[in-house]
């Protein structure tokens, strides 16, 4: 039997194997890169698990990923993702269904903020959740819509993901990020027609909170959101014009929300140390994530299993767009299982150089794949994001929250499909852009 | 024993506090270098070299920290149906293979310093700063994580041995 075959399965195999029995993402990658190097090369082919974390380590690129996760803790920890909150409440709360436009809108402002989608969801579902409850919101509404619009942490930039994707494939951050703010906002856009369709054909499932609210207090209600959402959009802007770095423009970012919270006189030691203690456990997961994908990559591909999947690939009979599709959907149930950020660091190498010799747009793809990310976050029954609602929830069955994501993943088949055969959607604001960086 | 395992949180606890506080330090480094770069259009020749050495730094070193607090993410779908003590052995498969990683680790971490001090190493930018101060705390990041999961590891074992006493 061929030896790439062998190598990938077991490699593979192995890792499935150990992620089901609850051995963490990073551990489970390290410890299997380490017994197949001794396995293929004895102690002397050790070396790339050391390289590959020191690389890492010293690439400035990946410096963004803290501050960022930095930006998201401290906006949840302040009173600004609360007041965002009311201002979507208030906005939107007097239509059908307007609770869960607002939620819709919310989680993606938080994604905007946060770039993850634990952070999104939970804090989306948190403070989202319980006033639909009381005003008598079903769950199968509910669940979808806090999950679904909190999945779109990881496409709506800043989003840690496209980093590293663009890290990977060499592809310029800021096209990666407006791709994935139209792809998103085009998601998000679907999700509230979806919700105000359903409401107009269900009165009941989602009621309107029953009194309006005047022009006035919306707006005193948008003032504690206006600056924090300015902030944001610089950030992205300069990123998007290639003015500065994503890792400049991430350091600004910090310093513009403490200078928020400063103003809201809500800084203070004890709110310092929460904000750098949460972003040290986030980041040291992902990073770890990263190191331990780094060593098994290495000592796959060292092994000839890239080379063995790209000829495998491209020798087939199959045309580009079969192979195209087949790679979409392998990372579609993959992403049921594996954390996105994992997925990336072992997919990417594999697959995104017989996507760029097929001659497929890379920015493009990236945001696909990212797309196809966010639906197997929250497809069941594996999805991580069913189990974040499920503990915002604990007293509802885990079968209710399946229903309540389905409709929600049908929409992003769509939205993804629609994005294929309607490449602009991704492709417009990226081309528009006078992009360098 | 317990006390030994007591110290071995308190020095996760504590490293992992006081390297948390590394990002501000970051933070700030980056915010001059745009500042001084976009305002005063006079870069600093060292900003760049030194984020790369403090995030690099805060990167490996937190991963103790991480672990102290189950940062590092799991599928709990099977884990979550069984016992505390069958739990504790699907721990102890987890702490298992995070030391087989973590042993290579420290052992071409030590080799990888030890090349990199031997020579000196530098950067090949105009900084021309030493880069093994960073390689030495990959030693000290994998060591930190290594005695943090060897602890749970053995706590673990403790419960799965417990009720059979």
């Amino acid at each position: 039997m061929d030896s790439g075959l062998i190598l990938t399965v077991g490699m593979f195999g192995a890792l499935v194997v150990s992620i089901m029995s609850g051995v963490s993402l990073a551990f489970g990658m390290g410890s299997i890169a380490v017994i197949s190097a001794l396995i293929l090369w004895g102690p002397a082919g050790l070396m790339p698990i050391i390289t590959g974390v020191f690389n890492y380590m010293w690439m400035l690129l990946l410096a963004a990923v803290p501050m960022f996760v930095f930006i998201g803790v401290a906006l949840a920890k302040s009173g600004i993702a609360q007041d965002a909150y009311d201002a979507f409440y208030l906005w939107s709360g007097s239509m059908r269904g307007g609770l869960a436009v607002g939620s819709c809108g919310f989680a993606a402002a938080l994604s905007a903020m946060t770039g993850n989608c634990s952070a999104s969801t939970v804090t989306a579902g948190l403070m989202g959740i319980p006033p639909m409850r009381k005003r008598k919101y079903k769950d199968s509404i509910i669940f979808g819509t806090i999950g679904s619009a909190g999945t779109m942490g990881i496409l709506i930039p800043p989003s840690i993901t496209l980093i590293v994707i663009g890290m990977m494939t060499g592809q310029s951050i800021g096209k990666l990020f407006a791709g994935g703010m139209t792809a998103g906002l085009f998601i998000i856009g679907s999700f509230v027609l979806y919700i105000i369709i359903r409401a107009w054909l269900q009165p009941d499932l989602c009621p309107s909170i029953g009194y309006k609210v005047s022009l006035r207090e919306k707006i005193r209600a948008s003032k504690g959101v206006i600056l924090p959402v300015l902030i944001i959009l610089a950030i992205l802007g300069t990123i998007f014009f290639g003015v500065a770095t994503p890792t400049e423009a991430a350091s600004c970012g910090c310093v513009a929300v403490l200078l928020c919270v400063i103003i809201r006189g809500e800084f203070s030691w004890s709110f310092m140390k929460e904000v750098a203690y949460s972003t040290a456990t986030i980041t040291g997961m992902v990073l770890w994530i990263m190191f331990g994908a780094s060593g098994f990559v290495a000592i796959y591909n060292g092994g000839g299993g890239v080379q063995f999947v790209q000829s495998l690939l491209i020798g087939s009979e199959m045309g580009p767009w079969a192979i195209f599709i087949l790679i979409q959907c392998f990372v579609f149930v993959l992403g049921m299982f594996v954390d996105p950020m994992g997925i990336i660091m072992l997919t990417i190498p594999i697959f995104y150089p017989v996507i760029a010799k097929l001659g497929f747009d890379a920015i493009w793809f990236g945001v696909l794949f990212q797309v196809n990310l966010c639906m197997g976050y929250i497809t069941p029954p594996f999805g991580y994001c069913l189990f974040y609602l499920k503990s915002l929830s604990p007293e509802t069955d885990i079968s209710v929250i399946y229903k309540s994501a389905l409709p929600f993943i049908g929409i992003m088949i769509l939205g993804a499909v629609t994005m294929i055969l309607v490449p602009e959607i991704i492709t417009w604001l990226p081309s528009v852009l006078v992009a360098k960086g | 024993m317990r006390s030994l395992f007591n110290a071995v949180d308190t020095i996760s606890e504590w490293s992992g506090r006081i390297v948390s506080f590394v990002v501000y330090i970051g933070i700030v480094v980056l915010f001059i270098e745009v500042f001084l770069r976009y305002l005063f259009n006079h870069p600093t020749v060292w900003a760049h070299g030194y984020s790369q050495r403090i995030f690099g730094s805060y990167f490996i070193l937190i991963g103790a920290y991480t672990l102290l607090y189950n940062g590092h993410v799991r599928v709990d779908l099977i884990y979550n149906r069984f016992s505390k003590r069958v739990q504790a052995v699907f721990d102890i498969v987890n702490y298992i293979a995070l030391l087989v990683w973590d042993v290579v680790l420290v052992k071409e971490g030590y080799s990888f310093f030890m090349r990199s001090f031997k020579v000196r190493e530098a950067d090949e930018m105009v900084l021309c700063h030493p880069v093994y101060p960073v390689k030495f705390l990959i030693l000290v990041g994998a060591v930190l994580i290594g005695l943090q999961g060897l602890s749970m590891l053995i706590k673990s074992l403790f419960v799965v041995l417990e009720r059979e006493k």
